[in-house]
């Protein structure tokens, strides 16, 4: 091993990238420890300790003769799903490990994978087209699923355009779950023959943290506890939170 | 008939998901069939067993090998294409019901809500990881082999 530490130093912290954009994208616990255990070895390294939880990433690499290096990363964005992105880093990551990339292409190449990948119509449409999908899967009318297309559209305007400028996600789970629902009940109430219930939760499915809830009792089942429970705890105030907004907008309303 | 349209609006919804998770185009359709896999297979087992632990964890365990197996063709992650498949087992209606009966103080209600949410959210929790479990048993040497 020849190489200089600088070197080292400078691939540790792209491979921190990488694991903090997957994390970011909705990556699994798993997949980023492994991720960047496996670059380490690809690379050279002798031994490879990676600790990670959703918050913060931790690394030691050995590289041989008492040359070892320590990064830590603390994550500090919030989650947004992106498994395009995804698939694309873990390319990048495979392709690394395959020896087709020196490190000065690895960073073009992990550069170039985090480029925004679609436009926001597309996730506009998306949620319009969930909220309404399961409206009618719980039992709602074509009716209903329209009123809830149409909230589910907000919920993504909120989601992309004000979340970030709330100090946290229950504060904003709260204010959002208030506004929708304070919207959705106006609605129903003048224009008779709506079922409320089956539009709230066609909207609900686009709120709640389900896949969040579900993923981290899958953490705490595989092993990972402490991201799990973290998880888990984050997942239940943010689902108390939409409760407490909700139910402030139907005692306003009713 | 309602079961037809149940199933059309699962994958619909899957669809909705999968464009909102940003998926390439070409997984859409996967998605789509994804959703629609979960959802017949959970009305299927709860017909014969009457048991929605049951019909959501064998309904889970069959979606999930179907990601594990398409991402491997496809070389994607395999998440990318579970997560909108498992989407019409979330439990969005207990969760709704668990609160609008707490509103209503009517508390007999909501905790059988509440047991309901619990109950998919463990099935699903729990047939992913018995999937993973076997694959990583199944795939394991392979791995191994690849770190050396």
């Amino acid at each position: 091993m020849d190489r200089s530490r600088a070197d080292a130093y400078e691939f540790l912290s792209v491979a921190l990238d990488m694991g903090e954009s997957l994390m970011v994208c909705g990556g699994e616990v798993n997949r980023v420890e492994d991720t960047i255990r496996r670059m380490g070895f690809a690379y050279g390294a002798h031994e490879m300790n990676v600790f990670v939880i959703t918050t913060s990433i931790v690394v030691t690499m050995e590289l041989g003769e008492g040359n070892s290096i320590t990064l830590t990363r603390r994550i500090n964005s919030p989650l947004s799903t992106d498994f395009r992105k995804l698939s694309r880093i873990n390319d990048v990551s495979r392709n690394y490990c395959a020896g087709k990339l020196s490190v000065e292409n690895l960073k073009e190449e992990y550069i170039k994978a985090i480029r925004p990948t679609t436009k926001p119509i597309r996730m506009y449409i998306g949620s319009a087209l969930a909220a309404g999908a399961f409206a009618v899967f719980f039992g709602g009318t074509i009716f209903d699923a329209l009123v809830a297309a149409l909230f589910g559209a907000l919920i993504c305007f909120f989601q992309r355009e004000l979340s970030s400028l709330f100090p946290n996600p229950i504060v904003f789970n709260i204010l959002s779950s208030f506004v929708i629902g304070l919207g959705v009940c106006l609605v129903a109430k003048f224009i008779p023959g709506l079922n409320l219930d089956k539009i709230l939760i066609g909207d609900i499915m686009l709120l709640i943290p389900g896949v969040a809830m579900t993923n981290s009792i899958r953490d705490i089942l595989v092993g990972d506890t402490v991201s799990g429970t973290m998880r888990l705890v984050e997942s239940v105030m943010w689902a108390g939170a939409l409760a407490a907004g909700f139910i402030v907008a139907f005692w306003i309303v009713w | 008939m309602s079961i037809w349209i149940q199933i059309l609006t699962a994958a619909l919804g899957s669809i909705g998901f999968a464009l909102l998770y940003r998926l390439r185009p070409e997984h859409l359709p996967l998605a789509a069939v994804g959703g629609a896999i979960t959802w017949g297979v959970y009305l299927l087992v709860l017909k014969y067993t009457e048991n929605i632990f049951a019909a959501a964890l064998i309904a889970t365990v069959l979606c999930t090998f179907y990601a594990e197996i398409l991402s491997k063709l496809q070389k994607t992650p395999a998440t990318v294409l579970l997560i909108p498949s498992v989407i019409p087992l979330i439990p969005g209606s207990a969760l709704y019901y668990t609160m609008s009966s707490l509103v209503q103080r009517d508390l007999i209600q909501a905790w059988y809500f509440a047991r309901l949410t619990i109950q998919y959210a463990l099935a699903i929790a729990l047939g992913i990881s018995l999937v993973w479990t076997i694959w990583a048993v199944l795939f394991q040497r392979k791995n191994q082999q690849r770190d050396n």
